[in-house]
């Protein structure tokens, strides 16, 4: 008899919190999460993403909360010991899952994650110098024949060895810690290629080299496009080419009205003038996908990076 | 020089609102950097939204300000409480905390912030006056130029292992493991990490500067506290000495006689500033252990003034030459350049080589700011310094539980995670047993610090040259030079070693009574 008092409570609490939860979604806090420590460009994009599009959120406040570590992975395992109950969302790069489809014994799945949308996406645009490459078809015959250095990032790399492992060559990879070292190497020729960021490219050319090719799958903004000299993208030679987005997920156990909710107001707020005006002047212009085209970009992008790590190895 | 766009500069710098930001953001950094964990680009990071609604003179000034003040910020603790406000400071601890413990605080702070203005302003004039040779020369170093710079490093650094070389190497060899832990620079595979998920960013430097120097000390200070109450008593009355009437401050004579640490410090720190990816660590090190080699007679690192002189100006010099690399080629150097850049992005303007032709203005109200920056910081520096040591002034009881919450607090706020309080804790203990057993801290820290670096350019010059060692060890002019530059260090330092014992046999056989 106590037995089934205690379970009508429980269900008359349950019957009572759900449905009333559901209704009032979001209201209080949604903890916006991201992988890096405080300073860094995801950190002060998150910032300014909270600060400029927080009325489109019902009322909720968008915190913002670093939870840095174990290559960008320890934000990921906050996310998922989380209640998936949409007051938790990730914001997330490449970064953690370069890591964990290096990792052997990775402690989470890149799919354990549900995409929501992708606020912006930067691309691995190669810089060459317009004497040695002056143009993609001579960049190919060049690697047929000798070597090739190109230096970058880890990520970028990924988006070179894609594009250059379907056009049936090789090149020596490269890693670098940052950007500035690469760059400072290619310009000092101590390396042949420079895969770097869109915004980087635009502080070499066209003084100190040219856009040879932009390995993304996703198109530069009008005005960066022209300023690089119109450089052609992976598709134009038949490639399947490598966006890197920042891209918004939850815990995929989140009730799915709460992630349509969510998604539905985390458009609204991407493609407000006023957020995107913003970001624009903060040197990283929004590039939304909204969540049918970023989930399939999102899936594509990790088997692609699953290959493509195999080759930098 | 344009004459217009410097008279346009003048306008936008000498003005109430940009003189007003920029002595802000010297406040704000000398107080930030003096808390650890807080570094200059913690700060920069945190300012940058307000530096949007700024204009654009001001909201540099309020940027480089805080850079400046910051990174003269962490010698106060590190002189104060032996716990570097930045890893850039960990160098000045080994004399500053000596001095501070004589009861010589406040001759060492003022030391510190002479020496850190006068080497930023000196650094500052020659940025302006050869940017673009020092950016086209810190081009001529690649991964196997960068690779004989650490070497270099590491052979002038000898000289902190201190009497016994056995115990040196063993403290080297635990930086050299230390180092290794994390993500492996090339193919990103986890190493030494014990399977522990935690570990895969490796030991962040913050945590493990805090551990070894402030903590450990701690951990000595408050076993002699339980042993015999008088110690900590000592040095809080010492931290009081920095503030009574007879303290002892620094004289003009003095302040001369840093000259050639100083000097040391500005090359060094000028050059190492414009190489991207080494920084104001590896310059105050490198500056001090040059100091260390070359003036023996100085007794660098048993309380020094000149220790600290050295160090502090090899920091403070690569304030100005850390935006080179920005300046000349649109590219951040380091963290705190990137969020320079950032700020001036969010201001409409790109860095990159166009800069000089599109906002000759901007770069000359820049340069401006430099100099300036300097007096803000020389002024607000020397008030603010006294003010945080007084921090100090708590009951001797007090002081040793105080500065190990510091660096509790310091360890975390420096990332935000948990797991690097708990390395701190550790490296921490692990510096106690090391000061018990008479082990050398220093080469714990230096081939922590540059091993990494090393072991990134050796891998990468491989890579670029096929695996070939030869071409990547000799494959330049520059890099053989530098080769036959440490090669050289060695011999200088044994020579030197073997004199010294010659000499002091000699002294010996002087002082023996004579039959």
């Amino acid at each position: 008899m106590k037995t089934l008092k205690v379970t009508a409570l429980v269900a008359a609490a349950l019957s009572w919190a759900v449905p009333a939860a559901a209704d009032d979604y979001p209201s209080g806090t949604i903890n916006w999460v991201i992988p890096f420590g405080a300073g860094g460009g995801s950190d002060r994009l998150s910032r300014l993403f909270a600060a400029e599009a927080e009325r489109h959120f019902g009322g909720a406040r968008l915190n913002v909360e670093n939870h840095p570590g174990a290559g960008a992975v320890t934000g990921w395992l906050h996310v998922l010991n989380q209640p998936a109950d949409g007051y938790t969302v990730f914001n997330a790069t490449p970064t953690p899952i370069i890591t964990l489809l290096s990792e052997e014994d990775a402690p989470v799945d890149p799919s354990q994650i549900e995409i929501l949308g992708y606020l912006a996406a930067f691309a691995s645009v190669l810089v060459v110098r317009e004497d040695e490459f002056p143009d993609w078809d001579s960049f190919v015959a060049a690697l047929q024949e000798r070597p090739i250095t190109i230096g970058g990032t880890n990520a970028l790399l990924l988006g070179a060895a894609n594009v250059i492992d379907q056009a049936g060559a090789d090149a020596i990879y490269v890693p670098y810690a940052s950007t500035g070292e690469s760059v400072t190497d290619f310009l000092g020729g101590h390396i042949d290629v420079a895969a770097v960021t869109e915004s980087t490219a635009l502080t070499i050319v066209p003084e100190n080299g040219i856009a040879l090719i932009n390995t993304s799958s996703i198109a530069l903004p009008e005005d960066v496009d022209d300023a690089l000299g119109n450089p052609p993208m992976a598709r134009d030679f038949g490639f399947t080419g490598l966006a890197f987005p920042r891209w918004v997920g939850m815990h995929p156990d989140t009730p799915e009205e709460r992630m349509a909710a969510f998604a539905a107001m985390f458009e609204a707020a991407a493609t407000d003038p006023e957020v995107t005006a913003a970001f624009a002047a903060g040197g990283e212009p929004i590039i939304f996908l909204n969540r049918e085209e970023a989930a399939a970009d999102y899936e594509a992008m990790v088997n692609t990076m699953r290959n493509a790590i195999g080759l930098l190895q | 020089m344009q004459i217009e766009a410097f008279h346009d500069a003048l306008a936008l710098v000498f003005t109430v609102e940009t003189l007003a930001w920029l002595a802000i953001g010297v406040f704000l950094g000398v107080g930030l950097g003096a808390i650890p964990g807080l570094t200059a680009s913690t700060g920069i990071a945190l300012m940058l939204p307000l530096s949007f609604t700024l204009e654009i003179a001001g909201a540099l000034g309020l940027l480089i300000g805080l850079y400046k003040g910051a990174v003269f910020g962490g010698s106060i603790s590190a002189i104060s409480f032996a716990t570097p406000g930045a890893p850039d400071s960990a160098a000045t601890v080994y004399d500053g905390y000596k001095l501070t413990k004589q009861g010589k605080g406040r001759k060492a702070i003022l030391t510190a912030l002479y020496s850190s203005v006068t080497a930023d302003t000196a650094s500052d004039i020659v940025v302006i006056l050869v940017a673009p040779t020092i950016a086209l020369l810190a081009l001529q170093f690649g991964p196997t130029e960068r690779l004989w710079l650490m070497v270099v490093a590491i052979t002038l650094l000898g000289t902190l292992s201190g009497r016994h070389l056995a115990k040196g190497m063993l403290s080297a060899g635990i930086g050299l493991f230390l180092g290794t832990i994390g993500a492996d620079p090339v193919s990103n595979v986890a190493r030494n990490t014990f399977g522990q998920d935690w570990l895969r960013d490796g030991i962040h430097l913050v945590p493990l500067v805090i551990g070894i120097f402030a903590m450990s000390q701690m951990l000595d200070q408050g076993l002699e506290l339980l042993r015999r109450k008088r110690v900590p008593e000592r040095v809080q009355e010492r931290l009081a000495d920095l503030f009574g009437k007879k303290s002892e401050g620094l004289t003009f004579r003095e302040y001369l006689s840093c000259w050639r640490e100083m000097g040391i410090g500005i090359g060094v720190g000028t050059f190492v500033g414009a190489l991207p990816g080494l920084g104001a660590t590896v310059a105050a090190f490198m500056s001090y252990g040059i100091a260390k080699q070359l003036f023996p007679q100085k007794r660098i690192g048993e309380g020094s003034i000149h220790g600290i002189a050295a160090a502090e100006s090899g920091n403070n010099a690569t304030v100005g030459p850390t935006l080179v690399p920005l300046l000349a080629f649109g590219i951040p150097g380091s963290a705190t350049a990137a969020l320079i850049g950032a700020a001036l992005i969010l201001q409409g303007i790109t860095p990159s080589p166009r800069m000089f032709t599109l906002h000759a203005e901007v770069i000359y109200a820049l340069f401006l700011i430099l100099i300036l920056g300097n007096f803000f910081n020389l002024g607000i520096g020397r008030a603010f310094a006294f003010v945080y040591a007084r921090l100090g002034q708590v009951p001797g009881e007090v002081l040793v539980p105080v500065i190990m919450l510091m660096a509790v607090i310091g360890a975390f706020a420096a990332r935000g995670d948990a797991s690097d309080v708990y390395m701190m804790l550790g490296l921490g203990f692990l510096g106690f047993l090391m000061r018990r057993a008479g082990i050398p801290e220093a080469p714990l820290v230096i081939t922590f610090l540059i091993a990494p670096l090393l072991e990134e350019n050796l891998r990468r010059a491989l890579l670029i040259n096929r695996g070939d060692w030869g071409g990547a060890l000799f494959g330049s002019a520059l890099g053989i030079g530098l080769a036959g530059f440490a090669l050289f260090v060695i011999l200088l330092t044994f020579k030197l070693n073997v004199g010294r014992r010659i000499a002091g046999i000699g002294h010996a056989e002087e002082e023996r009574p004579k039959r």
